[in-house]
């Protein structure tokens, strides 16, 4: 559905985060030239690519004719962005305490999955880092990597003190004022470590947050 | 026995250490072979002797701190639970924790080594375990253990320079911080009182003086007419 | 065969916690292997240095975040070492309550998190459902649920509540049926029994020249117990058993520590029984301005280990001259590749594990 173009878009669009932008898009791989010779898989994948972008075009073709594509657009970017909060997936990476409480939120206690937020191990298929814990310098470039390696669009919640601003740590010689010096940050949740009931209710505020922006993911027209 | 001040120059049995005889328990005759035997190396052991029952603790010179853990480890302490650094400045007190499984006692050594190029001999010949203390002891002290297999950097990332548990690298405290910065803030609020707010703009010159100047900001000029 | 270097971490489900260990392997074994730590490093020993006692003690909870109590409770017993005060036995009884339970929940973390990494995801939803109860427990006593900040140098913050000794009994005797039905799960698994028995064997003599404690020597055959040999709190008039495995294997430190589980619901149920009436704290105690200048080294039965501290007071401040934080996981992370030669790589989670790494207490 294009998503690796609003990628790209979306890469240009957020907030300057120590002038990494550049570099993220060059990090970003852009398809080579000399990429591998398409076999099995990835032909039917190109293949249904290719019919999901013509099928894009006759929808713009035909909203066209009709002057109907602010009305696709309209009835679309809701329903994309109810799909995108309903079905977040939170990357698995904890680092310190918070985490602790992270965890328990994916218990049976608190089950974060009947918001739809589930949790996965690789950084690639996931929507949401939560940063639970302090950040070191050493851990630095690795937060920005996984980062990195997310797709977009993604949102970053800062949980904790020391994810908001180094909490008790904060005269330390090797932790690093907050997390966001490293990566955006969408959402902040105080505490020390705060409870997980209000990790549930940062994730409920996050679905409010893309229900307002709207995702940059899905079907647009025009 | 009680000073007001650990500093260089002092022994540890001036330290508030030094009990001969424990007092209050049990006599162990463990604990006084151990010192016993200590005292007979004393080429390298300074001083030895038995805090309380199951605390021995001796001064010894760096040089010696192989032969005196070979004589430990054969009188039956087996678990090196630990080696740490304390800085003087001008000297570091290495100081080897041991302790005895089987006779339940707990062996404190204590050696002096310089501050300025501070080096003592590894210990992973006798227990495997050591290289990791001493690791840290490396990269937060830069204490170099001769013949210490990975003397590498462990805890803090491997270009750092400093060695942050040195007293020579300062840190403030948050609490210090905070008075500082309280301070400060207290300081400009009080400067800002103490000097005269400059008078409005035209208001020195309103006394008998006519002409197209700008009326003075908080004066709202009625134009006529309008 | 192809020989190549393996990044497990540090971002990784297996590793709880960062850090990475690098092995190298030979087709599917593991020829040598590298731990890298350090991605937690707040340097809590040189804070400590610029913190007055009492500052510094809410931060001795943030030192594990799984057994946080464990840590404050040593760090007040050894500032009362150094000051040479002794907690009313009310207060100690407490504090063995906190620590027990503390010891539970923590070999509840270590449970699901292990068989979870096996595959074996009934446990983690059972054991961490588990967990929450004590946790509850937690709340009530102290306040918070995982950061206490209970143990006070000469006694403890409050007394017990009311209705906390009723509620603690019902859940021992609930986590007692529990622990069977763990081990029915665990034991009777061909999976649990076949990926454990036999795997990251770790003989006696090479654990004790390690410097490795805890349920990892227990379980390579030695019988050895800080409470035991080294006893404080009053562990020494506390009936309970150490026990040990035969093999030092994955599966023997799997069954040290459920056998753990069992003797702290016994321990809890003899300290909440057995309490002497008194203080919860010395009355009129003050921290003195100075600490005396001596060097107190204090050791307690962490549920990792050997758990330590080494104070150094100075006779001029409040604060400690120095501060050594002796964390038993830190020599367990970096002893794993001594033994992990010849294993295959879907074993590392296995022995990683086994080690039960904390990693904020590694890296301090």
């Amino acid at each position: 559905m294009g998503s690796e173009e609003d990628g790209k878009r979306d890469a240009a669009a957020e907030p300057n985060a120590q002038g990494t932008v550049e570099k993220e898009a060059e990090k970003d791989p852009v398809d080579s030239e000399e990429d591998a010779v398409p076999s099995g898989p990835s032909v039917i994948l190109g293949a249904m690519d290719s019919l999901v972008d013509w099928l894009v075009g006759v929808v713009d073709w035909g909203a066209g004719l009709v002057n109907a594509k602010p009305i696709v657009n309209k009835i679309a970017k809701p329903l994309f962005g109810w799909a995108q909060r309903s079905s977040l997936f939170a990357l698995h990476s904890g680092i310190a305490c918070c985490a602790m409480e992270m965890g328990v939120v994916g218990m049976p206690r608190l089950d974060s999955e009947r918001l739809g937020v589930v949790w996965f191990a690789s950084p690639r298929r996931c929507d949401v880092l939560l940063v639970n814990g302090w950040i070191t310098k050493k851990m630095r470039p690795v937060l920005r990597t996984l980062y990195d390696q997310m797709p977009a669009p993604k949102w970053v919640i800062a949980m904790g003190e020391c994810a908001i601003s180094g909490g008790p740590w904060h005269d330390s010689y090797n932790v690093v004022y907050g997390a966001d010096e490293v990566v955006p940050v969408d959402i902040y949740i105080p505490g020390c470590p705060p409870r997980p009931e209000a990790l549930l209710d940062a994730l409920c505020k996050l679905q409010k947050k893309i229900e307002m922006e709207g995702t940059t993911s899905g079907l647009r027209v025009g | 026995m009680r000073t007001t001040a650990a500093n260089k120059g002092e022994t540890s049995a001036e330290r508030g250490v030094g009990v001969a005889v424990a007092s209050g328990g049990e006599r162990r005759g463990f604990e006084e072979r151990v010192v016993l035997r200590l005292r007979k190396l004393n080429e390298t052991v300074i001083d030895a002797s038995v805090q309380n029952p199951h605390r021995v603790i001796a001064n010894v010179k760096p040089e010696g701190i192989v032969d005196v853990c070979r004589l430990l480890m054969s009188s039956g302490f087996d678990h090196l639970s630990c080696v740490t650094c304390v800085d003087y400045d001008t000297e570091l007190e290495m100081v080897y924790l041991i302790w005895s499984y089987k006779e339940k006692c707990l062996m404190e050594l204590r050696a002096r080594i310089s501050g300025t190029e501070p080096k003592i001999s590894s210990l992973t010949s006798i227990w495997t375990g050591a290289e990791f203390h001493e690791r840290e002891a490396y990269d937060m002290f830069g204490v170099h253990f001769e013949g210490c297999p990975n003397l590498t950097r462990v805890l803090l990332p491997d270009d750092w320079a400093v060695f942050p548990l040195r007293k020579s690298f300062k840190v403030e405290s948050i609490h210090d911080k905070k008075k500082r910065l309280d301070g400060e803030k207290a300081k400009a609020v009080k400067t800002q009182a103490e000097t005269p707010a400059p008078p409005p703009p035209g208001a020195e010159k309103s006394a008998g003086e006519k002409g197209d100047k700008d009326p003075p900001r908080d004066v709202i000029v009625q134009k006529e007419g309008s | 065969m192809t020989e190549m270097w393996l990044n497990m971490g540090p971002q990784h489900p297996s590793t709880h916690g960062l850090w990475d260990l690098l092995v190298r392997v030979d087709g599917e074994t593991i020829k040598e292997a590298v731990t890298k730590i350090g991605y937690l490093h707040r340097g809590v020993e040189k804070i400590a240095e610029n913190r007055i006692i009492e500052k510094f003690l809410p931060l001795n909870d943030r030192l594990c975040y799984v057994a946080n109590s464990s840590w404050t409770a040593l760090f007040v017993m050894t500032v009362e070492e150094l000051l040479g005060v002794v907690p009313p036995e009310r207060a100690q009884s407490i504090r063995v309550v906190l620590l027990e339970l503390q010891r539970i929940a923590s070999h509840l973390v270590w449970l699901g998190a292990y068989c979870s990494d096996m595959g074996l995801l009934t446990m983690i939803l059972w054991a961490w459902r588990d967990r929450e109860l004590i946790l509850d427990l937690f709340l009530l006593l102290t306040g918070a649920r995982i950061t206490h900040n209970f143990p006070r140098v000469g006694g403890v913050r409050n007394d017990i509540p009311p209705t906390f000794k009723e509620r603690t009994l019902k859940t021992m005797d609930y986590m007692d049926e529990r622990i069977k039905e763990y081990e029915m799960i665990c034991s009777e698994s061909t999976l649990f029994v076949m990926r454990t028995k036999g795997i990251g064997v770790l003989p006696l003599e090479k654990a004790k020249s390690l410097g490795c404690t805890g349920p990892v020597l227990r379980a390579s055959g030695m019988k050895q117990d800080v409470r035991k040999d080294d006893p404080y709190l009053g562990y020494d008039k506390l009936d309970f058993e150490v026990p040990i495995g035969k093999n030092g294997d994955a599966w023997d430190r799997y069954t040290v520590r459920l056998e753990e589980m069992r003797q702290s619901t016994s321990l809890v149920r003899q300290a909440l029984n057995n309490m002497p009436e008194g203080d919860f704290l010395i009355p009129n105690f003050k921290m003195p301005k100075t600490l005396p200048a001596r060097a107190v080294y204090r050791r307690a039965e962490d549920p990792r280990g050997e758990g330590a501290m080494y104070i150094v007071g100075d006779g001029k401040t409040n604060k400690p001259y120095r501060l050594k934080i002796r964390s038993p996981t830190y020599v367990h992370l970096l002893a794993i590749p001594h033994y992990i030669k010849g294993a295959r790589i879907s074993d590392v989670p296995v022995i990683m594990g086994g080690a039960d790494p904390c990693m904020a207490e590694v890296d301090r």
